[in-house]
């Protein structure tokens, strides 16, 4: 399998690749032309005084629940004194330009935007942010042009598997902060353990990168669920966009499923919860991942959501301040809704450190156009900011930071129809409760 | 009278293609690579809506399909490359792959007529898709990465990638260029005018449509694996998307359907649009459906349809034309002057039935 830019080896120079290979000069059919391939011009180098950060997210499209709160963040860094007056490296000051593209969902054009930024825009950093649709292809686009990543909202074992990762290497120059299936074990079974039912769970994982990574019965929650006793009843690979759902649903009844889990894309997960109501499946406690992360997706479903747990690994009650604004994550949260007139999103969190961790990254390194360097910055960065503490050094693999996730419940809100309530903080005990665990259907 | 391909020398043609297929292929010795990458996906894009464009506009086969053979050509390089084979080396046998597996479907999909023919190739799209994403080797639905390229050094990649995409847009040209100026072609230009008028002088319309149909699987089945190598990894839900077939339609629409050069035209404009205005978000897809609307209604040619008919220019001459005696000279300017009548006949232009 691939071996795609995963090698702690020196990366091939032009020269020895020119030399060397064979097939390329079967390929171009003359060790001549191979020669005269010196002259190709590559991407123009830059030693300006500006630094590039691009920023790329899925702001139309079937994901763009997961950008939502990105303008107002984009909005706030680029307003901070930091951004505004640039970077001071040693004794030069560089101008900070920030430049952002939309994945419209796809993978095919995250690819291509991110190369747009390697390649047009000269991207010196990408920053890239919500499911592995989006932060792969970037983050494969930038390990194989050698540019610095860092990726955030997609489970660790989705970003650095699906990207032919193996145990014991890591990427060179790209990195991400998130959590993986460990995670979410510590964040879903000690709510499940508090609901006193017979141990059965229902599993229902879409054939895609996050449902494969959850599936996985060496590294997924399925191993997690049967190490702490539980039975787990797999609903089958479905494809993203199934329809119908009601032999899975049955199936669940039928073993007496009283636990729920998933990571659908949300519209399925409307879909599924809807026909689960409609055939009477009423799980004791059911709790999602990738899906009800945002109030966008409450409101599709309606009073279904009524005590349906998730995980949170930001919220306003995480006590956690921004490096870059000083801010406290509630008084963060209370600036976005003032501003925006939208209730928070817990991705402006996520969002909001991409930007911290850039700012330090070039701020410890001399030059910010060597990517070399830069990416040495961020694979040693340790740091804490509006996410907690970030260690990308002592991961699952280096170059991995791992946020605590915390249990939370959707519940009938005062200013908004629903909002998240902290009911278990097993996996982080610095996030105080707001809130009781309440079975989903009692 | 007297008939000719077309009103200038088809050597001044051959050469000028000449021309620009050498100072396309210097490229990467004269810009840096945001050029290259940028037309790497434009090459892809030419290949698609023109073989989408053959099947569409000359033998008034509606597909939506034709993203079945992107995926086969993708997973082709895929599998190739997992086996050690070098990713460029693969691109002939991805396009050889999608023709083969082509036969098989057409014998499928071609019981089938007009709307039903349409469905019916999205339905076999989707099928190749559920049984790809079940095997695990290639990545499942999680998607992999494609093997053996990343510790290339980029530039020279880049630069292989971008010749390779131009070989591949020059011969996709060329086939359809050779294709519908063969024999072939007129039975095809036959077929699109009326089918069954066609049938009933003797054209052999469904052997023509299956070879026609093999062609413009082989050219989706390159651009596959072209799209495979510029991206580095694969990703079945993505290769596999509709949206292919959605970009195909619509670069043919607004280019031109039924002509060699609307393609050609169409992905100029789709790349320009999507250049400058893809960061309006939906705004910027609102656009293009608008757009797509529009010259469906006021220019069912195409932009190109308008550009030819207006000027009487053509680049790839497929068609005939009619020299009236009287004409001083076939290369005489404007025709329905000065006594010199050109009839542009069966040249390829203007819509599906």
């Amino acid at each position: 399998m691939a071996d795609q830019g995963l090698s702690f080896e020196r990366r091939v120079s032009r020269r020895q690749v020119l030399k060397t290979i064979g097939g390329g000069a079967l390929m171009l059919g003359s060790a001549d032309l191979l020669a005269a391939c010196g002259g190709i011009k590559g991407s123009s180098t830059t030693s300006s005084g500006t630094i590039v950060i691009g920023y790329v997210s899925p702001q139309t499209g079937a994901l763009a629940g997961f950008a939502s709160g990105d303008n107002y963040v984009l909005d706030q860094v680029r307003a901070t004194s930091t951004y505004k007056n640039g970077f001071k490296l040693g004794s030069k000051t560089y101008d900070v330009k920030i430049v952002v593209k939309d994945t419209q969902s796809s993978p095919d054009r995250a690819s291509q935007v991110a190369r747009d930024l390697i390649l047009t825009d000269k991207a010196d950093l990408i920053l890239t942010s919500s499911t592995p649709e989006t932060t792969n292809p970037v983050a494969d686009a930038c390990e194989a042009n050698g540019i610095p990543c860092v990726s955030t909202i997609v489970p660790w074992e989705a970003w650095f598997f699906a990207r032919g990762g193996k145990p014991g290497t890591s990427f060179n120059f790209t990195t991400m902060f998130f959590f993986g299936m460990q995670q979410f074990g510590e964040c879903f079974i000690p709510m499940w353990d508090r609901m006193n039912t017979n141990k059965v769970v229902a599993f229902t994982y879409p054939n895609d990168a996050d449902g494969n990574a959850f599936r996985d019965n060496k590294t997924g929650l399925e191993f997690y669920s049967a190490q702490a006793g539980y039975h787990n009843i797999d609903g089958g690979s479905y494809t993203d966009g199934t329809q119908d759902y009601s032999s899975m649903i049955a199936n669940f009844k039928s073993k007496g499923a009283t636990l729920f889990t998933n990571a659908p894309i949300p519209p399925d997960f409307n879909t599924m919860w809807k026909q689960a109501a409609q055939a009477g499946f009423k799980p004791k406690l059911a709790t999602v991942a990738k899906v009800l992360l945002f109030p966008a997706d409450t409101e599709a479903i309606g009073d279904l959501v009524n005590n349906v747990a998730t995980d949170a690994w930001w919220t306003p009650y995480h006590p956690y301040t921004s490096t870059l604004t000083g801010q406290t994550c509630k008084q963060f949260a209370d600036s976005f809704e003032s501003a925006t007139g939208k209730q928070w999103v817990q991705s402006i969190g996520s969002v909001h450190s991409l930007f911290e961790i850039a700012h330090k990254a070039f701020t410890a390194v001399d030059d910010p156009h060597n990517h070399t360097a830069v990416a040495a910055q961020l694979k040693s960065m340790n740091y804490t900011g509006i996410s907690g503490p970030l260690d990308f050094t002592t991961g699952p693999v280096p170059g991995v930071a791992i946020q605590k996730p915390v249990g939370v419940q959707w519940k009938k809100g005062t200013k908004f129809p629903y909002s998240m309530v902290v009911v278990d903080n097993s996996a982080n005990k610095n996030v105080p409760l707001n809130g009781d665990l309440v079975p989903t259907n009692p | 009278m007297r008939v000719t391909r077309s009103r200038r020398s088809a050597l001044w043609g051959i050469v000028g293609a000449l021309v620009v297929v050498v100072a396309l292929a210097t490229l990467p010795y004269v810009v840096y690579a945001d050029v290259t990458d940028l037309l790497v996906n434009a090459f892809i894009l030419v290949v698609l809506a023109s073989m989408w464009n053959l099947l569409a506009g000359y033998c008034g086969l509606i597909s939506v399909g034709q993203q079945a053979y992107v995926g086969v050509g993708a997973y082709t390089v895929l599998v190739l490359a997992q086996n050690g084979i070098n990713a460029y080396v693969a691109i002939p046998a991805a396009l050889l792959v999608s023709a083969a597996v082509a036969v098989p479907v057409s014998f499928l999909v071609f019981r089938l007529r007009a709307e039903y023919f349409a469905i019916g190739t999205w339905v076999v799209a989707e099928v190749f898709f559920l049984a790809l994403v079940r095997v695990r080797s290639l990545g499942g639905g999680t998607g992999t990465a494609l093997p053996g390229l990343a510790l290339i050094d980029p530039v020279l990649r880049q630069a292989v990638t971008y010749w390779s995409a131009l070989a591949v847009a020059g011969a996709a040209l060329l086939a359809t260029y050779l294709l519908l100026r063969s024999r072939m072609g007129l039975d095809l230009t036959a077929i699109r005018d009326n089918e069954l008028a066609a049938r009933s002088v003797g054209v052999r319309v469904t052997s023509a449509q299956r070879a026609v149909y093999v062609v413009s699987a082989a050219g989706c089945g390159a651009a596959g694996a072209l799209l495979i190598i510029s991206q580095l990894n694969v990703l079945a839900s993505a290769i596999f998307s509709v949206q292919w077939s959605a970009k195909m339609i619509f670069i043919a629409l607004i280019g031109g359907l039924g002509s060699i050069e609307g393609p050609i035209l169409g992905t100029g404009i789709f790349i320009a649009i999507q250049q400058s205005l893809a960061q309006l978000g939906a705004w910027y897809l609102i656009l293009l459906g608008s757009l797509a609307v529009g010259i469906a209604m006021f220019l069912p040619k195409g932009i190109w349809g308008l550009i030819s008919s207006r000027l009487h220019l053509q680049v790839f001459p497929v068609g005939y034309w009619l020299h009236r005696q009287d004409s001083p000279s076939p290369l005489a300017g404007e025709p329905l002057s000065s006594g010199s009548r050109d009839f542009p006949r069966g040249q390829g232009r203007g819509g599906g039935s």
